[in-house]
């Protein structure tokens, strides 16, 4: 029963987010500008505009305008794109798959990546190493991305010529891209798992174990790294959210076709339905993989599922 | 299933999986192959709704127009081979025989009247075309024979065959196709006359096409074309110097340079059909010195055109001193740019006693190229001679609202560009009746010699007479300054040595049909 009511109360906070954001979206977008000055050619006249605007739907008050996309929404229809003359999901639903692989990749690398060298960087403790990797970490996640992924196509694309400067297609296309996104949460990962191994190997139950005689991979491998862990999984779930809808500038960047770079080109060209569907689905994306990883917390670490709730 | 066990290599399939990965990275592509690559891609293959020029470069290898323009911006027949005013309000047209659609389907008199019947309907009656612009003066269309169309318009339209040959959605569709599939039909598996056929459209990725090779002008020496589409300037740029493309359109200023220091690749150039201006908002409202011509005279003596062309466009641009480009019918080479002459304007200051009253030099941010900076430039060499200038940076809605408004004053920056190559496309369009430009300048009103000339020309089949008006009217334009020119825009392509018989168009417009390898 009273897991029922955690459903009930979870699916009820998706749906609260979900109306806010879409409302939210649809109020703002009205502000933000013209989408038939947008759709016209060069050559169209006030008239050519209002018959545009006739056409999308545009020339009906807010408020009307407002309930059929409520309307709408509740069966699941994000209308169509002003620019496409598709449903808006439809056009969307061909961009996830380059948008999944994409952030999939760099949370890849970034784990496999991040993890091993936040051990590393705690066990060399005030060391060289240490240092060094906490260097590496600081300008990782300090450069923004647009100027790492160009100066990493300038470098291996032009100059090199060993990857391909953009666009998607094999795997060599999906490097450049994957380890530009990935570099942020890399860096992240990499301090968190580096003060949480300090702060498990800092415990008693360690010291215990020490004390046992057990040797230090053991206790790093047997004992610490299951605890020190659990933090590292919840930021890299929430990281995924991050990457999934934060991917923007690297698909910018990399000519890559996924839900970030439409997303900003129906912002750019006002197309409201493709803007509306785009900030939907993300929203959606990140409550799902937040209440994932809540879920995946409380199974890891049993303690925050305390008796009294 | 416990998240330690999810091995390494099922999660690596995982990645690679999803979406299909399908064309292959550096590969070198095959002989005949032209890669090409532009900023923005289709939002659909029909050409009725499709108004941006990258987005003209896909359609016009798929769909023919009735007349062409050559490469210097000529009209010459396309499928129909000629055509002339029986009278003022009708036009004869002569279509090319033996043409046929991808699919077989003929190309007729048939095609013709349901392409522009269509196009002259209002875009919400006929699969959302915004056409209607161009082609709402069609009365009615006729086909004499399988060859012969008769056009006829509501008023005299000198500048019919200059629609029929914009690229800008006067492509003709097959009737029979499109009646069956319908237009979203027509716009996911497009079939038209021209060159090249869409083999794959991979959306905002690459467009494949391939050769037409029963096209009418003779089977393009390129038998395979992929259009990709590379949004960062930089990085479209890099695709270059990679070797991973051929062609690309738009060469950022800064990136000329470090593109023509490199071996085996070259940039080439051509005045644009794009005017950069500022339009000078609320004159006729009666307020604030802009009011006096002499004070925009001032303002275009003291706006120091070459610099903000070198400076800024690393010499990419041209000066300019009218509304319409040198590429347009009725630009007038006898009207040259105001000079910059810092102590002219400040005399034309003094002698109007202006008073220091603030001008707004106001711009969207990153609509057009350079607009933040040209704005900023412009505000320093106003104040330089002695105008109370002041930078606005608005949003883009705000721009928009202010240009319609007659309410507000100041100078705005705007890139007007015609689809028709002719000064009713650029001036007339925004400044005549209906015009988003028209309530601001008296220029614009029915009791005025400029508006005389420019409706006269607009309805005159008589292309000398209309000349004599664009020409007498770009006068008055440049005495009066509605608009105060800033520079011409000049049109840059970024090329591989590979690529043979290039010509750079005012359109920007890449034919591959016309191109060797």
């Amino acid at each position: 029963m009273r897991r029922l009511g955690q459903i009930a109360w979870a699916l009820g906070h998706l749906l609260v987010v979900m109306l806010g954001t879409a409302s939210l979206v649809f109020v703002v977008l009205r502000c933000s500008g013209d989408p038939a000055m947008m759709v016209a050619p060069p050559q169209a006249t006030l008239d050519d505009l209002q018959a545009i605007r006739r056409e999308l739907g545009l020339d009906r008050p807010m408020a009307a305008q407002y309930v059929e996309f409520l309307k709408k929404l509740a069966v699941g229809d994000l209308a169509q794109s002003f620019r496409y003359r598709r449903p808006a999901l439809e056009v969307l639903g061909e961009r996830v798959g380059a948008t999944v692989q994409l952030a999939l990749a760099a949370q890849l690398l970034a784990i496999v990546v991040a993890i091993p060298l936040g051990i590393l960087s705690a066990i060399r403790r005030d060391t060289w190493l240490d240092a060094g990797l906490t260097g590496f970490v600081t300008l990782a996640q300090s450069i923004p991305h647009f100027w790492l992924g160009l100066m990493a196509m300038v470098v291996f694309g032009v100059y090199l010529g060993w990857l391909p400067t953009s666009g998607r297609g094999g795997w060599s296309n999906l490097i450049l891209p994957a380890v530009t996104l990935s570099s942020y949460s890399m860096a992240s990962l990499t301090r968190l798992t580096r003060s949480s191994v300090l702060e498990v190997l800092s415990a008693d139950y360690i010291r215990t174990a020490r004390a046992k005689g057990l040797g230090a991979w053991p206790i790093l491998f047997k004992h610490a790294l299951k605890n020190a862990l659990i933090p590292v999984v919840t930021l890299t779930g929430l990281q995924l959210g991050v990457l999934l809808s934060g991917a923007v500038v690297v698909e910018t960047v990399f000519a890559w076709p996924g839900i970030g770079r439409l997303t900003i080109e129906a912002i750019h060209t006002r197309d409201y339905p493709l803007v509306q569907a785009g900030v939907v689905f993300l929203a959606l994306l990140f409550v799902v993989v937040n209440q994932g990883v809540d879920l995946c917390y409380r199974w890891l670490d049993p303690r925050t599922i305390g008796p009294g709730r | 299933m416990t998240p330690a066990r999810w091995s390494l290599p099922a999660i690596l399939a995982v990645v690679v999986g999803i979406g299909g990965v399908g064309i292959g990275g550096v590969a070198p592509a095959p002989a005949a192959e032209l890669v090409a690559a532009k900023g923005t891609d289709v939002t659909s293959f029909d050409p009725g709704i499709n108004p941006t020029p990258d987005a003209q470069q896909v359609i016009t290898m798929i769909y023919d127009t009735l007349i062409q323009r050559d490469d210097n911006m000529q009209l010459k027949p396309g499928l129909a081979v000629s055509w002339q005013n029986l009278d003022p309000l009708t036009w004869q047209l002569k279509l090319r025989a033996g043409v046929k659609f991808h699919n077989g389907e003929p190309f007729d008199a048939r095609s013709v009247k349901f392409t522009l019947e269509r196009l002259s309907t209002p875009g919400d009656r006929a699969g959302g075309h915004v056409m209607f612009s161009s082609f709402g003066g069609i009365e009615r269309v006729d086909a004499a024979d399988p060859l012969t169309v008769i056009v006829r318009t509501k008023r005299p339209d000198p500048l019919l065959p200059a629609r029929l040959a914009q690229t800008f959605g006067a492509q003709m569709i097959p009737a029979e196709y499109t009646t069956k599939v319908g237009y979203p039909g027509l716009a996911k598996n497009p079939v038209g006359t021209g060159p090249y056929k869409v083999v794959q459209w991979l959306k905002d990725d690459r467009t494949i096409l391939e050769s037409n090779r029963d096209y009418w002008g003779g089977a393009p020496a390129i038998d395979r074309v992929v259009w990709r589409i590379i949004p960062d300037d930089l990085a479209r740029v890099s695709a270059l110097q990679a070797g991973e493309v051929h062609v690309i359109v738009r060469v950022p200023p800064d990136q000329v340079g470090p593109i023509e220091r490199r071996a085996g690749l070259r940039v080439d150039r051509v005045l644009g059909n794009v005017t950069n201006v500022f339009t000078v908002a609320g004159i006729k409202k009666g307020v604030g010195p802009l009011t006096d011509k002499r004070m925009r005279q001032a303002i275009a003596y003291a706006i120091d055109q070459k610099a903000i062309i070198d400076n800024l466009f690393r010499g990419l641009a041209a000066p300019l001193g009218q509304g319409a480009p040198s590429t347009d019918f009725g630009y007038n080479p006898a009207i040259k740019p105001y000079p910059y002459d810092p102590g002219k304007a400040k005399a034309l200051l003094a002698e109007l006693g202006y008073k220091g009253e603030e001008v707004l030099v106001r711009s969207a941010s990153g609509y057009i190229v350079n607009d933040v900076a040209i704005v900023n430039a412009t505000t320093e060499m106003l104040r330089k001679v002695g105008i109370n200038a002041r930078a606005e940076i608005v949003d883009i809605q705000t721009r928009l609202e202010m240009i319609k408004s007659g309410n507000l004053t100041g100078l705005i920056l705007i890139n007007p560009q015609g689809t028709n190559f002719d000064t009713d496309g650029v001036v007339w369009r925004l400044m005549g009746p209906g015009g988003i430009l028209a309530v601001h300048w008296r220029g614009s009103d029915p009791d005025q010699e400029f508006y005389r000339l420019m409706e006269e020309a607009r309805y005159t089949v008589d292309q000398k007479k209309r000349l004599q008006n664009y020409l007498r009217a770009a006068e008055i334009f440049a005495d009066e300054l509605p608009w105060i020119p800033v520079f011409q825009d000049v049109a840059t392509f970024g090329l591989s040595a590979k690529v043979k018989n290039f010509k750079p168009r005012p359109d920007w417009l890449v034919l591959p049909q016309r191109l060797g390898l």
